[in-house]
């Protein structure tokens, strides 16, 4: 490995200023966070050889659909199994890593388009853009919490509020490459491709040219560590090896995978919810202007309530978003039947928030009940839940839609049904949240396990 | 567990050296910029709601 990657080399001399660690952190998030704007390359993908429309040869939307539900299965999948090691190796080296794999995914993807090779656009954007996406998720979480002892929640916040913006970004970037690329003959996603992994590459570079470590025993300017005792925050280091034979664990498991499921289910069922709901006021533009801003909210919602989390606590934090998510998504059915268009987006916004504060807010929570030492590896290991809730959520809201319309129920009365389950799905988080108590001592290494 | 520990104590730089302020503007207009845009379109899109 380069020594300029050394764990040591990263430590950062005293008099460095930490806010130089917020925008190497989201250079990183912001540019992975594309992954969520992919499905603007859905269409196009279907239509490479017939160009204007979909020719006999060309691969359908379905088959395409595999490339992301690929990267999303890697991400866990490298997240889980990489976290360990990356700790040793150290953020800059985990952000390298990241940004190689990353961009490299577009590359070979675009090699993937250019030869109309599927598998090679899944090999390429699935596997090598999925592992660069779970590294890159990973990696500055305990460099922020590190640096931000007094806000842990806030800087985290920062970082993941990036992932939720990294769409909003790449969106419009790709279909301005698309446009500006495409030619009688082409598309232009495979020079869009190449460009993007290019643009991504020395977009990340930032965060691993910039980011440090504190160095031991670094503390911020009068911070001064509270001396109250506080049963749900831990002094003790529980190691990811222990930490996944705790029932904490698995309870926060299901805590992440019932939020994502309920959040992913609604999202994608959001745009044609509003259509049919308010039939005549909202067309299909208008309604992919609602997604843009659901969007806007997830990302917003990251900020502020991981944020929030500071103040009151992890645990009520999660109580709010579990008991207020499901009196609203049980309101929502009858908020559209009102027909008041402003109190519906509305509510979708703050359902929309709590999902996006569900991920900013978990990696400190799990900082609480674990300690610091291991954090980014237990976190990696609990983002697992995101990918086994992007397969079941969108799998659960399209059966069950199916299944109320085999029953003759009308359109607009089956989103009822589903949100009312999703709802349902809420209690269950809330009560896993409810029964997360503090972590035995037996489990905790390094110090003996003292509380504070 | 024990052998992580000496990983993870990294050796102190003497030396105190301040951090630029211009560059702490250039690092978060670096993602500040294109957040902004990606913010700007995406509403810009959303108006189509209301009108």
């Amino acid at each position: 490995m380069l020594p300029i990657l050394d764990r040591e080399r990263s430590v950062a001399p005293p008099g460095f200023n930490r806010w130089l660690v917020p925008p190497a952190a989201l250079s990183i998030h912001l540019a992975i966070g594309q992954a969520y704007a992919f499905s603007v390359f859905n269409l196009p993908l279907t239509k490479l050889i017939g160009v204007s429309q979909s020719a006999p040869d060309d691969w359908k939307l379905s088959t395409v659909g595999w490339i992301f539900s690929v990267a999303i299965v890697f991400l866990g999948l490298s997240a889980a199994f990489l976290g360990a090691w990356l700790e040793k190796m150290g953020p800059r080296t985990a952000m390298l890593l990241s940004a190689l794999f990353f961009s490299s995914g577009f590359l070979v993807a675009s090699l993937g388009v250019s030869l109309h090779q599927l598998w090679l656009i899944i090999l390429g954007y699935g596997v090598f853009g999925g592992i660069g996406l779970g590294i890159g998720y990973i990696s500055p979480v305990k460099t922020l919490i590190s640096w931000f002892p007094d806000r842990p929640g806030m800087a985290t916040g920062l970082a993941i509020m990036g992932f939720g913006g990294g769409a909003m970004i790449g969106a419009p970037l790709s279909v301005a490459l698309m446009n500006h690329f495409q030619t009688a003959a082409s598309l232009g996603v495979a020079e869009t491709f190449l460009t993007m992994g290019l643009f991504y590459f020395v977009f990340m570079m930032l965060g691993v040219c910039l980011v440090r470590i504190p160095a031991p025993n670094w503390k911020p300017a009068g911070f001064v560590p509270s001396s109250e005792k506080r049963e749900m925050i831990t002094n003790a280091n529980v190691s990811a090896t222990n930490a996944i034979r705790t029932p904490q664990f698995w309870l926060l498991w299901a805590v992440l995978f019932l939020n994502v499921t309920a959040g992913i289910a609604v999202l994608s069922q959001a745009s044609a919810m509003i259509q049919e709901m308010f039939q005549g006021r909202v067309t299909a533009a208008a309604a992919g202007g609602f997604v843009g801003l659901l969007s806007i909210f997830n990302m917003g919602g990251r900020f502020v309530w991981s944020s929030c989390s500071d103040f009151l606590g992890r645990k009520r934090t999660y109580m709010i978003f579990f008991a207020l998510g499901a009196v609203l998504y049980a309101l929502i059915p009858s908020i559209g039947n009102s027909g008041n268009i402003v109190l519906f987006v509305l509510g979708y916004g703050v359902i929309l928030s709590m999902y996006g504060g569900g991920f900013a807010t978990i990696p400190v929570y799990l900082k609480d009940l674990f300690g610091t030492l291991q954090v980014g590896a237990i976190h990696g290991r609990l983002l697992t839940a995101w990918s086994a809730a992007g397969v079941v959520g969108p799998v659960l809201v399209n059966y069950l839609r199916e299944y109320q319309l085999s029953q003759n129920v009308p359109k607009a009365q089956a989103y009822s049904v589903t949100m009312y389950i999703m709802a349902g799905l809420l209690v269950v988080g809330f009560l896993a949240n409810f029964l997360v108590k503090p972590v035995d001592a037996k489990f905790a290494t390094l110090d003996g396990g003292k509380r504070a | 567990m024990q052998n992580l520990r000496p990983s993870m104590e990294a050796s102190v730089p003497d030396q105190e050296v301040k951090s630029n302020p211009l560059l702490l503007l250039i690092t978060w207009l670096w993602v500040g910029v294109p957040l902004l845009w990606g913010i700007e379109e995406t509403i810009k899109k959303a108006m189509a709601l209301f009108s």
